[in-house]
């Protein structure tokens, strides 16, 4: 298994449209960081300008963590289809270049294949989360300092002690990696039922753009149907960073993670194992 | 004629009384303060601020006279734009506003005297209102009403330095709207938006100061309040 | 007697309604080379990837060196190489690569030096590190023999494998086949749609239509005695008719063209025909002859003897 493992690392590793991901998160984390060098603090001062009339805010506010919370909450959005840019093509991407032919025609069995396939494209989404967290968590640290993170939400500011920050964020890049995971899993699932690695990757992209627009709209109707939207769910790692924690909305939201990783793989595994390789 | 005369006489005399009184009562309360040129203190520091989230907070805080006044900490402070000593330090100048006694109130287990303070030259301070303690001669509470920051009410507590006139514990409410993160870079997508748990708070922000450990008068030196 | 290395029984397969192996007997003997031929659309396809469990049967076993493939999947397919239609491999990897790759899928982690001779024997000397998407169709097809072989299986299974090879390659192919079968004593499964190509390296073979088995024997037995079209280049066209016209093989004579002539003999009697051309003094620039799979198809179902 670990052999297999290693040569759909190795298949990814060498696959030029893997590195596209981390090209485009290295661009936009540092030239968010670099906008908010050279305009940071004309961007708080307009945030907290209601404020600033009342009291005189000290300390810190421009720092590390801040910068990174803003990187998470703009590219977390992006990091879906990036994903699904390469899990969407690693079993239809085989079938479109006729290289699942010989790859099938091998000792090892399909579930193994789909297993291999599976935990390889998690650990290209896990490292792409890690990479995502050295540079905007690492590096901003690096260039803007430590301090107390200052969380936008809409209703209301929360400020959350820098002892109080880290674990925040570690805890949160595992759930945005799990939540990554549900999308590792879905495209993985598409690319299981075609023969070209476009539709997966398409398919999968639109699905997560059509969900997340129904999601934001506030309209009643979307209300009712938000809760079963998988991309509700996906943003998940943002109440890490709210106080006190709603623990029972994200062990709700992620039971709905692992249910639906569990309900793709399921069929995933279900369709390739009796799947005719006919192309 | 005479008793239009009396009236008008015994309306300045009693005027001239209420001022003397007030400026006495001022007087103590300068004679307290006028011991400290400086000092340490440790602080913690508590926030209720419409729509802010903020835990509470310590670090240390330093004052110099007349009204230089720092507050250290690790983290984001939010602190009212007058120090807490401004108002101490504008009494002082006894020349430079006029004082009124407007009555008397009890202010917790204190007998206190209302003194209305108005400046007497074009300052932020509209108008001062002081509640000191007539027995122990510090202020208690006052009201000041600025041209920049609307009203601020500071509400003091005393304990082990009440001979320096040093509260250990300093309550800051702040006029202010509620605020609101801009629609612009607020982050809440897909969230279900809260309802304002805070109802009675709106409107007004509160800062809690507890000092704790006072150093006295150790020759702090001016740097101590530009440092970064 | 030799010993069975695969053998098909009542195979079927069903696309929906569409039945593409339709009760399908195969028997192929350990260390010869089969041809399985039929045109497209054959079921060829079907049965050989049903072979390699990718499709999987409607109906019918298949048994590989004596086991039941489906019970002992894994086992059997360690011993089996295969190209399936045309090789495909990752283009952004080197061949040395995707070799090692497959190699690696067989659970092997061999030598380099074991890989670049894999590339020397089927002829990619020089272009290990280069990556696929440089190769031609031909080059992509000598490594797929060499991905059918890193794993020295005891079967190998080619499906249309001259296809796109020039004409060197072929010569090359089929001598890499002779020597699979004659020194390393492999089972090696050509399909193909052209039977001229069988007859030169196949021991016995089975032709399909439909789906189904339409002739099944020795390769020799099967072709020995069937009509062939025979084409005589002569340098003097005219007096090499009228010397077959007064000659025994008047009758033979199909067609006399402007510069051939062309003649239905079987193919024991062409030596016989070279001797008499030679014996009249008659120039002749070639005698060869061509058998399609069609022509032999298309007599075979007049000819209801299967």
């Amino acid at each position: 298994m670990f052999n297999l493992i290693g040569i759909e690392l190795f298949k990814i590793i060498t696959k030029p449209r893997s590195y596209l991901g981390f090209l485009a998160i290295t661009l936009i984390i540092l030239l968010i960081q670099f906008a908010f060098y050279i305009d940071g603090k004309q961007y708080l001062d307009f945030v907290f300008q209601s404020l600033q009339n009342s009291f005189q805010i000290e300390g810190n506010v421009m720092n590390g963590s801040l910068i990174c919370f803003i990187i998470l909450q703009m590219l977390i959005v992006q990091m879906p289809l990036l994903i699904a840019l390469v899990t969407g093509d690693l079993v239809s991407g085989e079938a479109a270049s006729g290289t699942i032919r010989m790859l099938l025609s091998k000792p090892y069995s399909r579930s193994q294949i789909l297993w291999a396939k599976y935990i390889a494209g998690s650990i290209y989404t896990f490292a792409l989360i890690a990479w995502l967290g050295i540079l905007a968590l690492g590096l901003g640290l690096l260039i803007f300092g430590n301090g107390d993170l200052v969380v936008l939400k809409s209703d209301e500011l929360v400020i959350l002690r820098a002892d109080d920050v880290l674990w925040r964020f570690l805890t949160a890049f595992f759930v945005a990696f799990l939540s990554l995971s549900m999308v590792t899993t879905f495209s993985l699932m598409l690319s299981c039922f075609t023969d070209n690695s476009i539709t997966p990757i398409v398919a999968s992209m639109s699905v997560i753009i059509i969900f997340t627009i129904i999601g934001t709209l506030d309209v009643p109707l979307f209300d009712k149907i938000k809760p079963a939207l998988f991309t509700t769910h996906m943003i998940i790692w943002r109440n890490l960073f709210d106080n006190p924690l709603p623990m029972e909305q994200i062990i709700q939201s992620l039971s709905v993670i692992v249910l639906h990783i569990a309900v793709f793989l399921s069929i995933a595994f279900w369709h390739f194992n009796r799947k005719d390789i006919q192309n | 004629m005479r008793t239009l005369l009396l009236l008008v006489g015994i309306t300045m005399s009693v005027e001239m009384t209420m001022a003397q009184t007030a400026k006495e009562t001022i007087a103590r309360v300068n004679q307290h303060f006028a011991k400290v040129k400086d000092y340490a203190a440790d602080i913690a520091m508590n926030f209720q601020i419409p729509g802010v989230n903020i835990e509470p907070i310590s670090g240390k805080v330093y004052y110099k006279t007349p009204d230089k006044f720092r507050v250290k900490t690790k983290g984001i402070v939010f602190l009212p734009k007058q120090n807490p000593y401004y108002a101490l330090a504008m009494l002082k100048d006894t020349n430079a506003y006029t004082a009124i006694l407007s009555g008397n109130e009890k202010t917790g287990n204190s007998n206190c005297a209302i003194i209305n303070v108005i400046p007497n030259s074009e300052t932020d301070l509209i108008l001062g209102k002081f509640w000191i303690d007539n027995a122990r001669g510090v202020v208690m509470k006052s009201q000041l009403t600025t041209k920049s920051n609307g009203t601020i009410m500071v509400e003091n507590r005393y304990g082990n330095m009440l001979t320096y006139a040093l509260p250990d514990k300093i309550v800051f409410t702040v006029d202010m709207t509620k605020f609101k993160v801009p629609k612009a870079v607020a982050v809440d997508l897909n969230s279900k938006s809260k309802k304002s748990n805070n109802e009675s708070n709106k409107g007004t922000g509160t800062i809690e100061l507890q000092f704790s450990n006072y150093a006295l008068n150790k020759q702090l030196k001016d740097e101590v309040f530009t440092q970064e | 007697m030799s010993s069975s290395a695969i053998s098909i029984r009542h195979l079927s397969k069903k696309f929906g309604a569409f039945s593409a192996v339709n009760d399908l007997n195969l028997e192929i003997n350990a260390g010869e080379v089969f041809g399985f031929l039929g045109p497209n659309g054959a079921g060829k396809s079907t049965t050989l990837r049903m072979l390699l469990t990718l499709i999987k049967p409607t109906a019918g076993e298949i048994f590989v060196l004596g086991k039941n493939l489906q019970e002992h999947r894994s086992e059997i397919l360690t011993q089996v190489g295969s190209i399936i239609e045309k090789p495909d491999f990752h283009l952004y990897l080197t061949g040395f690569n995707n070799l090692k790759i497959q190699a690696r899928l067989c659970g092997l982690q061999p030598a380099d030096k074991q890989l670049y001779e894999l590339f020397e024997t089927v002829g990619l000397k020089g272009r290990e590190h280069d990556k696929v998407k440089t190769y031609s169709h031909g080059m992509k097809q000598r490594l797929g023999l060499a991905q059918a072989l890193v794993h020295n299986p005891q079967i190998v299974i080619l499906d249309e494998p001259t296809t796109g090879l020039d004409p060197q390659g072929i010569i090359d192919l089929r001598l890499l086949i002779l020597r699979l079968k004659n020194e390393m004593k492999k089972t090696v499964v050509l399909s193909s749609h052209i039977l001229s190509e069988m007859e030169l390296i196949a021991d016995s073979m089975t032709i399909i239509a439909g789906g189904k088995a339409v002739v099944q024997g020795k390769v020799k037995e099967l072709l020995s005695n069937e009509d062939l079209i025979i084409v005589i280049e002569p340098q003097n066209n005219i007096l090499c008719a009228q010397e077959l016209q007064q000659s025994q093989w008047q009758q033979r004579i199909d067609v006399v063209g402007e510069s051939t002539i062309a003649m239905k003999l079987s193919k024991h009697e062409i030596p016989e025909l070279i001797k008499f051309l030679a014996d009249k003094n008659l120039g002749t620039y070639s005698v060869s002859y061509k058998r399609t799979l069609e022509d032999y198809f298309l007599k075979l179902t007049n000819q209801p003897h299967v």
